[in-house]
């Protein structure tokens, strides 16, 4: 039997007073919240900041944290702010990329002290425009072109003098020897002129002969010198080389020596200007003039000098501090860099030089702060940040080269390791869900970091609560506001949460608010925001997004949507439901009727049949059916057929706060006792018939109350509501004030007995000494009904049989 | 473009380089034609002594890969006639590019006789010896010696890297070669902006100051330097290390000195880098 809290002659509506919780501007102590120190935001949040402090000194692996919360708590802001206070204990790098001399497509990462990097460019990009006048200069130098010329002149009087020797030997021999335009050619004489054909025919064998081998001679010496040429001018280019490199090693000392001069301390910093220096000693003839400088069409030829920049990836304050980066577009590449690439001759090619750094680079060495949802959505990043994170290395890979989608050359850049926490932003059911789905999720983010939706509306806390306002508003450069200013927000707090004993976390909503006092406030010439400031943009937020509630309320009003305020009806109930647009709930007074036919127990939930109920719902309808079978005629089987149905419902029901007023839809029905319409009901039921608390208490009533107000109230309408609810009540001022007239009244029922007796005026009943509801009761007539329900069934089943029989 | 019908009279002649095609001869020209109103006459020679050559049967070509072949006549004619046609290609865009008159033959003939024959009577023949290679240089060098002997106007062996070198040497021997190489590295030193030295021979030395203040009066500002030389000083190796000390552009030396020593112009090309002027012996204009 269900605990009967409240005898049903003692069912009285509650007290004004009881149905909206007021904060008494008077707990505030200040004229002003400009009188208020600030406060940290997090009020109520020990739990979340314990595991955030927890989080972010635990240096073992995959102690990356996950904050879970609703939307609007601020969580962000709050661990930025938490971040923010933190001391750092160590300092974070300046990451660069410079050009790798010995393999072009691996640059090379140097790690350097915060602020170092900018200075190591500007050093470099110094000392190459040193260079650039420098070694022209010392190639322009007449010492450089005496030594050219020396080495030149070497070889060439070398070749004079073999040419000179040949040509003495070939008069003596006479030979004849001159220059063709492809080379030398050779021929006999006599007498210092040729030797024609004829003359030669007319030599003796013997002069023939000589004459022969003398061209023979002559042919194979200046063939063996010809042939040494190559080598001879190969080791000229190589003294000329050696000398370019001696020209350009004097050239660049002093520059490379005053610029390692500042880098001693890093080894890896000297290793680079060490191949940067061999790298120059090599191409000197880059630092030649544009105008002198061999050129490919189409090419830049500033860009050669490119491969000595330095790329600085990521540049720290010198000052120090932690990195603390919110990346809001958690795209691959926002997250791990691109390497960039530029259209040449038709291709795309790129370098060091066109490597940008991602959000983890810029995070390195602190933390990193991302949208879980945004992350889960971005193609490839939440991978890509897992495989970094396990790696604890941040490696560069174009996206387009791994997925084979372009096939132009690439960069492999060394990797970058990884000392980052990263703080994933994310709703509880998000969290939830990688916890079951994703195997790694566990491994890399052990700590959650839960954010509280409410905190006790407790003395204490709505002070603070009044401090944390005026420190919103101080944070935003907003007016003052009055202690009836707090009190009116903080009562609209515990409405937002629809709990009077609460106050709302969602500091979004809270500070929305007032921002929007202030406009108001502003708009009025107002110096401070008072309470009627919050209470126009309260009204106001409703008025912008109102419309829908409008129309329905126009249609009620107009009889489109069939709602009974005044009259008795059987097996019909007005019923409450909410309607959620974001932004603004509003209640509904829904008509649920019932029909009841002899048959076999069974109940039709007529939005389930048609997939318009859900599965909360369907759940509360078997619940109703499982009460009604076990409270009456426990001897006998169900013989009746009952359809439910939310009338004019043409979208889904969901949820189990209208299984009450099914049940006592049903029970008119069966009890055939007419239910006063005057009423409204909510509330979720069990299996024993008691009352259980339902959500969205306070828009229910309003939404009762307005149309009931709109056809002018009577004295004698109100709603039904289960007790525990009551807690929960932060009614708009003109219900409170209908209820202290007594002009509209709130229930609070703890059973179905009660709501029964109430909406029929009929006692429910108890069963006696025998087990027997009293006749006249609610409970009596349902069971007499279902007797006789049974009866008749029974007299069918045996005539069908004996209809059979025959 | 001019016809040869104009003045050779007038003409500077460029006997261009008949081994391999080069432009260093026009960028000197710039130097020394711009602004004298002179035609420039591009001069390509058909060696017939070369030519002689392929009609030998026994003939051999060696070729720069060090391949030796028979010395064909048809193919070394055809040789020359692109050679031919590339230098005046060369030449005369060159030379439009420079804003010079010019015009462009193509002689047949022994080289020496060809190019006194064509010199005679011009103002200056610039011998391009820019891109020869040091052997082709030393006997096609060795040829021209006999220009020595024959009365020419100023005869510029001009090697390559012209601009380099910072100021002329001029050889005053005798005091009556201020007229000729005196005024001849004047119009040099003057066009490349550049100092003079001067290496007085032992009768010059005598009259230097008279000599200077001639040269003066061509116009050249500054003197930097007076060298004094004996003639029997003025050999190949003293006049080089002259050249070399001094940074020479070029060397201006005047023709007696050269006919007792007809090897001299082949020594001072082999032992120095700068371009070495044979002047007139009569006074230019």
């Amino acid at each position: 039997m269900p605990t009967d809290k409240f005898a049903t002659d003692r069912l009285q509506p509650l007290a004004a007073e009881s149905l909206y919780k007021h904060c008494d501007p008077k707990t505030f102590s200040f004229g002003t919240t400009a009188e208020l120190a600030e406060l940290d935001i997090a009020v109520g949040q020990q739990r979340a900041l314990s595991a955030l402090e927890f989080g972010v000194r635990m240096t073992g692996d995959g102690y990356n944290l996950f904050v879970l919360g609703r939307d609007g708590s601020l969580r962000r802001r709050i661990v930025q702010e938490y971040l923010d206070s933190l001391k750092p204990e160590t300092a974070p790098s300046d990451w660069c990329y410079v050009n790798n001399f010995a393999e072009e497509r691996k640059p090379v990462a140097l790690r350097l002290p915060a602020g170092k990097g900018t200075k190591l460019r500007l050093d470099v990009a110094n000392v190459v425009d040193e260079l650039l006048a420098a070694i022209p200069a010392a190639f322009e130098s007449e010492h450089y072109r005496n030594q050219i010329a020396e080495i030149t002149q070497e070889y060439e009087e070398r070749h004079r003098a073999t040419m000179d020797a040949l040509q003495e030997e070939a008069q003596q021999h006479d030979v004849s020897l001159v220059p063709t335009p492809h080379g030398f050619a050779i021929a006999p004489t006599r007498d210092g002129k040729l030797l024609s054909d004829d003359d030669f025919e007319k030599l003796s064998d013997k002069e023939k002969a000589s004459t022969t081998k003398a061209m023979e001679a002559m042919t194979a010496k200046l063939r063996a010198h010809i042939e040494e040429l190559p080598e001879w001018h190969k080791q000229r280019r190589e003294r000329i080389k050696a000398l370019n490199r001696e020209v350009t090693e004097l050239a660049i000392r002093n520059p490379f020596v005053e610029l390692t001069a500042s880098y001693t301390e890093l080894p890896d910093v000297l290793r680079f200007l060490e191949a940067m220096r061999e790298d120059v000693l090599a191409h000197a003839p880059d630092f030649q003039p544009e105008e002198s400088r061999p050129t490919v069409l189409g090419l830049d030829p500033a860009r050669s000098l490119q491969r000595y920049q330095v790329n600085v990836l990521v540049e720290q304050p010198e000052e120090g501090g932690v990195p603390i980066v919110y990346e809001g577009n958690p795209t691959y590449q926002n997250l791990l860099g691109r390497i960039e690439h530029l259209p040449q001759l038709g291709a795309l090619v790129t370098d060091f030089s066109m490597i940008r750094p991602g959000a983890l680079h810029r995070a390195n060495g602190g933390y990193l702060i991302l949208d879980a949802d945004r992350l889960l959505t971005e193609p490839y990043a939440w991978n890509s940040l897992k495989r970094t994170l396990f790696e604890k290395a941040i490696r560069m890979e174009s996206l387009g080269q791994q997925l084979s989608l372009v096939t132009t050359v690439s960069l492999e850049p060394d990797s970058i390791p990884l000392h980052c926490k990263v703080i994933l932003l994310g709703s509880r059911f998000l969290y939830f869900l990688l916890c079951e789905l994703d195997p790694d999720f566990h491994e890399l983010f052990k700590v959650a970091a839960d954010f509280e939706n409410r905190i006790d509306r407790t003395d204490d806390n709505v002070v603070l609560y009044g401090r944390l306002i005026a420190t919103l508003a101080k944070r935003e450069a907003l007016l003052p506001l009055t202690p009836s200013a707090v009190a009116r927000i903080i009562e609209q707090s515990s409405r937002l949460l629809g709990d009077a004993e609460k106050l709302s976390t969602r500091l979004r909503d809270v500070s929305d608010l007032i921002r929007e006092s202030d406009y108001w406030a502003r708009r009025a010439d107002s110096d401070t925001i008072h309470a009627d400031h919050v209470q126009a943009a309260i009204d106001a937020q409703i008025h912008r997004l109102d419309r829908l509630r409008s129309e329905m309320h126009e249609a009620i009003h107009r009889d489109d949507i069939l709602i009974d305020t005044r009259q008795t009806k059987v097996g019909q109930v007005n019923g409450l439901s909410v309607i959620d647009l974001g932004r603004l709930s509003f209640g509904q007074p829904t008509r649920i009727t019932a029909n009841v036919n002899i048959g076999d127990g069974k109940i039709v939930d007529i939005e389930r049949e048609t997939e318009l109920g859900g599965p909360i719902h369907s759940k509360g309808v078997l619940i109703l059916s499982s009460y009604v079978s076990s409270r009456f005629a426990p001897e006998r089987p169900l013989s009746f057929a009952a359809s439910l149905v939310f009338e004019q419902s043409y979208g889904g029901v969901e949820g189990d706060s209208a299984t009450l007023a099914e049940t006592c839809a049903l029970l008119s029905a069966l009890a055939n006792v007419p239910i006063r319409q005057t009423l409204a009901i909510t509330g979720s039921m069990n299996q024993h018939g008691t009352a259980q608390v339902i959500g969205g208490v306070n828009e229910k009533i309003e939404g009762f109350f307005d149309v009931c107000k709109s056809r002018g109230l009577s004295g004698d309408q109100g709603v039904l509501i289960p007790v525990d609810n009551v807690k929960h009540l932060m009614l708009r001022s003109d219900v409170v004030e209908a209820a202290r007239a007594g002009q509209f009244a709130i229930y609070p029922i703890a059973t179905v007995d009660q709501a029964i007796t109430l909406l029929t005026g009929i006692d429910a009943g108890q069963r006696d000494r025998d087990g027997l509801f009293p006749d006249d009761s609610i409970n009596g007539r349902v069971e007499k009904r279902l007797v006789e329900l049974a009866e008749l069934r029974r007299e069918f089943d045996q005539s069908r049989k004996d209809g059979f029989e025959s | 473009m001019l016809t040869e019908a104009d003045d050779a009279r007038r003409a500077i002649i460029v006997a261009l380089d008949p081994v391999a095609p080069g432009s260093v001869g026009l960028e000197l020209l710039r130097d020394v034609v711009i602004g004298r109103d002179r035609l420039l006459l591009g001069l390509f020679i058909e060696d017939t002594d070369l030519l002689a050559h392929a009609q030998c049967r026994l003939a051999t070509e060696v070729v720069l890969s060090g391949a030796a072949r028979p010395l064909d006549s048809a193919r070394l004619e055809g040789q020359l006639h692109a050679q031919s046609a590339a230098i005046r290609q060369i030449f005369e865009r060159e030379a439009t590019r420079l804003g010079l008159p010019h015009t462009f033959r193509t002689r047949r003939g022994p080289l020496v006789s060809e190019l006194a024959g064509a010199a005679a009577g011009a103002d200056l023949l610039v011998i391009e010896l820019a891109r020869l290679a040091a052997g082709a240089q030393s006997i096609w060098v060795r040829q021209l010696e006999q220009l020595c002997r024959a009365e020419l106007p100023n005869v510029l062996y001009a090697r390559e890297g012209w601009a380099t070198g910072s100021t002329v040497l001029a050889i005053i021997d005798d005091p009556a070669d201020v007229e000729t190489s005196g005024l001849a590295a004047v119009r040099l030193a003057r066009a490349g902006n550049i100092a003079l030295t001067l290496l007085l021979g032992e009768e010059s030395q005598t009259h230097s100051a008279e000599i200077e203040a001639t040269l003066r009066q061509y116009g050249l500002e500054t003197v930097v330097r007076v060298e004094r030389l004996r003639t029997v000083d003025a050999s190949a190796p003293v006049l080089a290390a002259l050249a070399q000390a001094e940074n020479a552009r070029a060397l201006v030396a005047p023709r007696h000195v050269t006919r007792g020593n007809a090897g001299l112009v082949r020594e001072l090309l082999r032992l120095t880098r700068c371009s070495v002027m044979i002047a007139s012996s009569s006074p230019s204009n």
